[in-house]
């Protein structure tokens, strides 16, 4: 039964990839998010890249025609996003009944061009996506699981600036590129092939009960503590502010001026990902262990692209990919860095019993790792109540200016 | 267990098992395997069989140095309450010799 699923799963990618061309990476990144309860995923792309299409490839693959998707180009009221009064009730019998919309009920949602949503049916959303619920007319609504995939292309002059937490409640954002010159008679011989209705000729491959199953699978997959770890490490390092930077008016660069760290990932973030990101990636992790077996740190890495570029603002600002690249880079050196230092084996001997020498040895790696200067000053502030060591030579002296 | 504990327990198992491969290499190897240097921290802590040349830090260096002094003074120290000892247990047997001698009458 198992396999029969998985076997479906991967199905539904060949069969998406079969009517799209190009950007793999997207697909596979937009599969393995399906497989936890209310997924989220946006999609973003300059003007007819095929944005709605992968969008809609996607939905029919998993609810057949029965999806229902709202376009922020078009005025969406709040009737249609959540729900609106029936007035024969109000006006025979005073009673205000509400009629909640299809796109509540409907389990699939699609959100065509979400940079153009208004911000009253934005934030409607928001909220339907942070507390899984909608209110209209003060009568609530709880809505069950369901697959969101939205799209947006946020050069559009007609861009309404939704705020990070509106972004930060999906799952992942990925990006799709356009079609190289062989792949341009790839999608030619496609139209060919379905006759222009790419998107109609998709069949559905899932169930929603199907869909359900698979996601309480993967939710009981046990991610190994050395893989939590990692996302954990990963995630941190990019929050990490010796400075308070979350609760300082002066962001960085130039709250890094004279900082000991200027030269670490931290001073080329101006701010970091919640810890959204730690669930999304753990999530993604399960998924992929559940489908194809295995998942190893470069998985982690690759998924990090997928988790992060809408969650993070960086100080340069001119290409978020290509500097998340770079910052994915250095994690990459950092956390082999960290090994060859054996700095969790010293901080695992130290967490067990203080040993001078040790301490000596830790406060000389803190001085070249944020998150472990952390882990540290937890310690020394324990020591020091137990008078192990002085308030004069704790690592916090060093290091927090 | 916390699951930062238990992330602690299982790097710390694999840096262990990791330096004792890496011992069991420098025993059995080739020439440059033995000759490739062994950290400090490893040979202390890991008990992992050196190679040739076994390297550490600065800091590790001056503690060492520093645990030294401190061995070679409780020496000293020892060795001056030893040798006051020594010579009160000489004194003590002479006594006892002495005292022997006079009881038997000798």
């Amino acid at each position: 039964m198992v396999s029969s699923l998985k076997n479906k799963v991967k199905k539904l990618e060949e069969e998406i990839k079969a009517r799209f061309v190009g950007n793999e990476e997207a697909i596979k990144a937009l599969v393995l998010n399906l497989l936890h309860p209310r997924s989220t995923a946006l999609i973003r792309a300059p003007r007819g890249l095929g944005k709605s299409t992968l969008m809609l490839l996607f939905l029919r693959g998993i609810y057949g025609d029965d999806f229902t998707v709202i376009s922020g180009a078009s005025e969406v009221r709040r009737g249609e996003v959540v729900g609106r009064l029936h007035i024969p009730s109000l006006e025979k019998e005073g009673i205000e009944k509400v009629i909640w919309s299809q796109f509540v009920k409907s389990p699939g949602k699609g959100l065509d061009e979400t940079n153009r949503l208004n911000p009253y049916t934005a934030a409607s959303i928001y909220h339907m996506l942070q507390f899984g619920e909608v209110w209209a007319y003060g009568q609530r609504l709880k809505v069950g699981d369901y697959t969101l995939i939205a799209n947006e292309n946020p050069h559009d002059q007609t861009t309404f600036i939704h705020p990070p937490p509106f972004y930060d409640r999906f799952d992942i954002c990925v990006f799709l590129s356009s079609l190289s010159f062989s792949e341009k008679f790839i999608l030619e011989d496609l139209m060919d092939k379905y006759e222009g209705e790419i998107v109609d000729s998709m069949p559905q491959i899932l169930t929603p009960e199907e869909l359900s199953e698979i996601r309480e699978e993967v939710k009981e997959v046990e991610v190994e503590v050395e893989l939590k770890g990692f996302i954990n490490l990963l995630v941190r390092d990019l929050q990490a502010c010796v400075r308070g930077k979350d609760y300082s008016e002066i962001k960085p660069p130039s709250l890094c001026e004279g900082c000991h760290f200027i030269r670490e990932v931290c001073s080329k973030i101006k701010e970091g990902p919640s810890e959204r990101a730690t669930i999304i990636l753990t999530n993604l992790v399960k998924a992929k262990e559940w489908l194809e077996g295995s998942v190893d740190f470069n998985d982690v890495l690759e998924m990090s692209f997928w988790v992060l570029p809408h969650r993070i603002v960086l100080v340069s600002g001119t290409n978020t990919l290509k500097d998340l690249k770079d910052i994915i880079r250095r994690e990459r050196r950092k956390m082999g860095e960290r090994d060859t230092r054996r700095q969790w084996l010293i901080l695992n001997r130290l967490y067990k019993e203080f040993r001078r020498d040790l301490y000596n040895r830790a406060k000389e790696i803190a001085l070249e790792d944020l998150v472990f200067a952390e882990e540290l000053i937890r310690l020394e502030e324990k020591w020091v109540k137990e008078g192990k060591v002085n308030e004069e030579e704790i690592i916090r002296n060093y290091i927090v200016s | 267990m916390s699951s930062f504990v238990k992330f602690l327990e299982e790097k710390a198992k694999r840096t262990r098992m990791e330096a004792s491969i890496r011992g069991a290499d420098a025993r059995r190897g080739s020439p440059e395997q033995r000759l490739s240097p062994t950290e400090f921290i490893e040979l202390y802590y890991l008990g992992v069989t050196p190679g040739e040349t076994v390297v550490m830090s600065r800091s590790m260096a001056r503690e060492l140095e520093e645990r030294l002094r401190r061995l070679e003074e409780e020496n000293k120290r020892l060795r001056e309450i030893n040798d006051i000892l020594k010579a009160a247990s000489i004194g003590l047997l002479i006594l006892l010799i002495a005292v022997v001698m006079i009881l038997r009458g000798i």
